[in-house]
């Protein structure tokens, strides 16, 4: 009868042995995957984030505001130089949102860009276009700043783009550099 | 008495062979879970998609060809890279800043091609076709940076051609980065 209950003690001993080790490496097994689970998420939120600047550097050639035209005809991967002062400037003067107007254009843009940062870069001839005369450092046009400084990742692109200068008759060689911001992933 | 130690023996022996069967299971068991953590974790490890990278691989060469052939040089603002091309390729009769054509278009080129991709650490292949031979000081409109070269793993390449017309032919100008 002794005997039985050892034998019997034992065998309980071993199963709830097993069962505590299915048990740890079940919970193993749930924290593993959870973290393999977030790092996918943080992969897929930072593709999204990439995908999400790319879409603007495709759409900033291809704006009206911006693109060249000749007798009504737009030029493919130019920009006028006088277009992106223009927007430059109304968007310097206005992003603050003191002028109502000037409010609304920002707000306007602000749907398509938002925590964007979008520079017009002339880069070649390095002259003339773009140079500040008291300095002679280049101008780099901003034509539109979310000013989202407290962001801490950055996502950067950059493509090639002629900028034209209808006034002194140049074609330009430049970039469009568009920067977007977003907080750290957790 | 003999019969009875016999049989204590046999079932003590038993018992052990039973233990030592279900700590052989669980260590599989513990095994099997071991190789599945290493598996799911080498798989999540592996390379994801880079959409910035593809994109700038996609359109970098692209947006460069075209740009750069429609810019103004520098020496002499009434011409283009565009010009300069075809005048190199066919009589090389413009005078840019005392160099003919085939070199200051070369010049022209080579600092572009600093500018946008070598001050960004960029691999690239960028050749001509049809263009006259070697100029004097270097191969005209063959850059290769970084090692890459006609061999290497290729992403996407941009192209333009410059009608020579009414000259017969084409000037081809390639650009290739690569991986």
């Amino acid at each position: 009868m002794n005997k039985k209950t050892n034998r019997g003690q034992i065998q309980l001993g071993e199963t709830t042995a097993v069962v505590i080790i299915v048990i740890i490496i079940l919970v193993i097994g749930i924290v593993f995957w959870s973290k393999v689970s977030a790092s996918n998420i943080k992969d897929v939120q930072s593709q999204s984030q990439e995908l999400s600047v790319i879409e603007i550097a495709n759409i900033v050639p291809e704006l009206p505001e911006l693109k060249c035209s000749e007798s009504g005809v737009s030029k493919v991967k130019c920009l006028d130089w006088y277009k992106i002062r223009a927007m430059g400037d109304a968007m310097s003067e206005n992003s603050g949102g003191s002028d109502t107007d000037g409010r609304l254009m920002y707000e306007f843009y602000n749907n398509y860009f938002q925590n964007k940062k979008i520079t017009i870069v002339p880069l070649y001839p390095e002259d003339d276009i773009g140079s500040n005369s008291d300095t002679g450092k280049i101008w780099n046009v901003t034509i539109y700043d979310s000013k989202a400084v407290n962001k801490t990742v950055t996502k950067l692109i950059y493509i090639p783009v002629s900028i034209k200068d209808y006034a002194r008759k140049n074609t330009y060689y430049g970039l469009i550099v568009v920067e977007g911001y977003y907080n750290e992933l957790t | 008495m003999i019969e009875m130690k016999k049989e204590t023996a046999r079932r003590k022996r038993t018992h052990n062979r039973g233990q030592i069967e279900t700590f052989g299971l669980v260590f599989i068991v513990i095994l099997i879970s071991i190789g599945f953590f290493i598996y799911v974790s080498y798989k999540s490890s592996g390379t994801t998609d880079n959409p910035q990278k593809e994109f700038t691989n996609d359109k970098m060469a692209n947006d460069f060809v075209l740009s750069a052939i429609e810019t103004s040089i520098q020496e002499c603002r009434e011409f283009t890279v565009k010009d300069l091309i075809i005048d190199c390729a066919r009589d090389k009769r413009i005078s840019c800043n005392g160099d003919d054509s085939c070199t200051a278009v070369n010049r022209t080129i080579n600092r572009l091609l600093n500018q946008t991709f070598m001050q960004r650490n960029i691999k690239f292949r960028f050749n001509s076709e049809n263009l006259p031979s070697p100029i004097s000081n270097g191969e005209l409109l063959n850059v290769s940076y970084l090692n890459c070269t006609r061999d290497s793993s290729h992403g996407q390449s941009g192209m333009a051609i410059i009608s020579l017309y009414p000259v017969p032919g084409n000037v081809f100008l390639k650009m290739n980065l690569c991986n």
